[in-house]
């Protein structure tokens, strides 16, 4: 039977599986990959994190690799890759719909048909 | 001497993420640290220390614990170990929750996104849903079974309606801490869902005396459930109640075996283990009566009559009760018979029910009711020395309650 896959997938969620992208980890290598990355920007709790590789290895998107001790490494599978892959769309999707947004501007004369004027000119919400 | 250890009853049920976190942290600040596998039947133990900003946190736990898990029920090695390396310390476990701690303010929160945790907290969810569905399947089948045997207004009429309503009433306190669980856990979870983490400073004072009230109140009706339940299984085991048929003081209201033959009459046993009588009431009757009698009554011509009458007697306070007690006491004895069970031809006797059978020993059994009044009589007779036919006996019976 298929497992099903997630219907949520958080920042958090998101950075952990990006870790694996350049090859399998432990927990603490993903939380220190994800803080790295961002900056700082990202900090996932230790109860966070486990929580995230229970979850995607109940639905496929990790295997276990190792375990050499307490150290236990994970390893990205393709319905993890896919599931990747279809988040960075949709992010990328929502970057490009901000840019067009700003195109709309009333100022250059871009509202399109059936988009409210003061809709159009509202501020743009942060992303 | 000041005390360097105590124990508290928690002012908040296992399930209560937000009230438990807040309650250690103010121990915490007050000085009292929760003991490593502090919690004990229903109880925290605490040792004292230096008050101290602590955080304390409650995590879903990954799977149910049971009973003989050698680890009793305690997070994964991977877990613990992941957490302490962010400093956060396993304390214990209480319910469906694991306990943590960390003594560093400046360490980073166990659950850094309320989303993710909202998944661990449906995974417990959906675990005590199957409780609840476990808990209610079991006891439907239970109460269809007790029910099809056809013994629970019997029970009651000979206990009481106090221990059964007691048992009803723990059962539905259990189902409603259940229910009670499952709707914290759904709006903990949609919460989180929401993104917004608990609230780990929340007040845990103000539902305090609604949860120790509840918790008072049915402790008090599982304890005096238990003992009344104890009580009723020691009268029976000791045989509390019962008089020696030759020491009864009274009359009973119905025929017995020197109204069934006349002659020299001579107990077979004469020992209350089995030729007795015991009598009571309660709500439902106004009195009730069992009539175990062993028996030779050697008649004039010579003949014997020889065996057993086994009567028991309800007169119920109102003739709705009686009818329901004649139909179950036939019922409870068909269940019991099954394929022993066989109808008897009885003649007309004037009542407002009868009915005859073989019951599961094979004796011949009759069940009469004339308005309150019930009377269940079992009537077996030994040696082939003029036995009295059943239409005979039915009918001595019958004129007895009429």
């Amino acid at each position: 039977m298929p497992r099903k896959a997630l219907d949520l997938m958080t920042e958090s969620m998101f950075y952990s599986i990006m870790a694996f992208l350049t090859g399998p980890r432990c927990g603490t290598e993903i939380t220190a990959f994800v803080e790295k990355l961002t900056e700082g920007r990202v900090q996932l709790g230790p109860g966070t994190l486990y929580t995230i590789l229970n979850k995607f290895l109940e639905v496929g998107y990790l295997r276990e690799v190792s375990q050499e001790g307490r150290k236990r490494t994970y390893a990205l599978t393709g319905e993890g890759r896919k599931a990747y892959e279809q988040e960075l769309e949709r992010l990328r999707r929502c970057i490009r719909d901000a840019q067009r947004a700003a195109s709309f501007a009333p100022e250059e004369g871009g509202v399109p048909n059936g988009v409210d004027q003061d809709l159009a000119s509202a501020p743009l919400p942060a992303l | 001497m000041a005390w360097t250890r105590t124990w508290r009853l928690p002012p908040c049920p296992p399930y209560d993420v937000e009230g438990m976190e807040s309650w250690l942290g103010d121990m915490a600040a007050r000085g009292w640290m929760l003991e490593k596998d502090g919690f004990f039947l229903g109880t925290a133990s605490f040792v004292r220390g230096e008050p101290a900003h602590v955080r304390y946190r409650l995590a879903a736990a990954q799977k149910k614990a049971g009973l003989w898990d050698a680890d009793s029920g305690a997070p994964s090695r991977e877990a613990r170990e992941l957490n302490e390396d962010f400093g956060w310390e396993y304390v214990d476990r209480r319910g469906q929750f694991y306990i943590y701690r960390n003594t560093d303010s400046e360490a980073r929160e166990l659950e850094t996104d309320p989303r993710v945790q909202a998944l661990a907290i449906r995974a417990v969810e959906k675990r005590r849903r199957g409780d609840l569905l476990f808990l209610l399947v079991y006891w439907l089948l239970c109460g269809l079974l007790w029910f099809r045997k056809g013994s629970t207004l019997l029970l009651a009429s000979y206990s009481g309606l106090l221990v059964p309503l007691l048992f009803l009433l723990v059962l539905l306190g259990a189902l409603g801490c259940l229910l009670g669980e499952l709707g914290y856990l759904r709006r903990l979870k949609r919460k989180l869902r929401a993104g917004t983490p608990p609230d780990h400073g929340r007040d845990w004072k103000k539902r305090r005396i609604r949860y120790f009230g509840l918790r008072a109140v049915f402790l008090f009706l599982f304890l005096l459930y238990c003992v009344l339940g104890l009580k009723l299984l020691n009268a029976e085991i000791m045989r509390e109640g019962r008089v020696a048929l030759s020491d009864y003081p009274g009359v009973p209201p119905f025929a017995t075996l020197r109204d069934f033959a006349e002659g020299e009459y001579r107990e077979t046993w004469a020992d209350t283990r089995f030729d007795y009588v015991s009598e009571w009431s309660n709500a439902l009757l106004l009195s009730g009566m069992q009539w175990r009698e062993h028996a030779d009554v050697s008649r004039p011509d010579g003949t014997t009559l020889r065996g057993g009458l086994y009567v028991d007697y309800f007169a119920a306070r109102s003739e709705w009760l009686a009818r329901l007690i004649a139909a179950e006491y036939r019922r409870a004895d068909r269940v019991k018979a099954r394929k022993n069970y066989e109808p008897l031809a009885l003649p007309d006797l004037g009542l407002e029910e009868q009915a005859a059978y073989r019951n599961e020993l094979h004796f011949p059994t009759l069940v009469l009711r004339r308005g309150c009044t019930v009377l269940c009589a079992t009537f077996y007779q030994t040696g082939e020395d003029a036995p009295i036919p059943l239409e005979e006996w039915a009918a001595i019976l019958a004129d007895s309650i009429r």
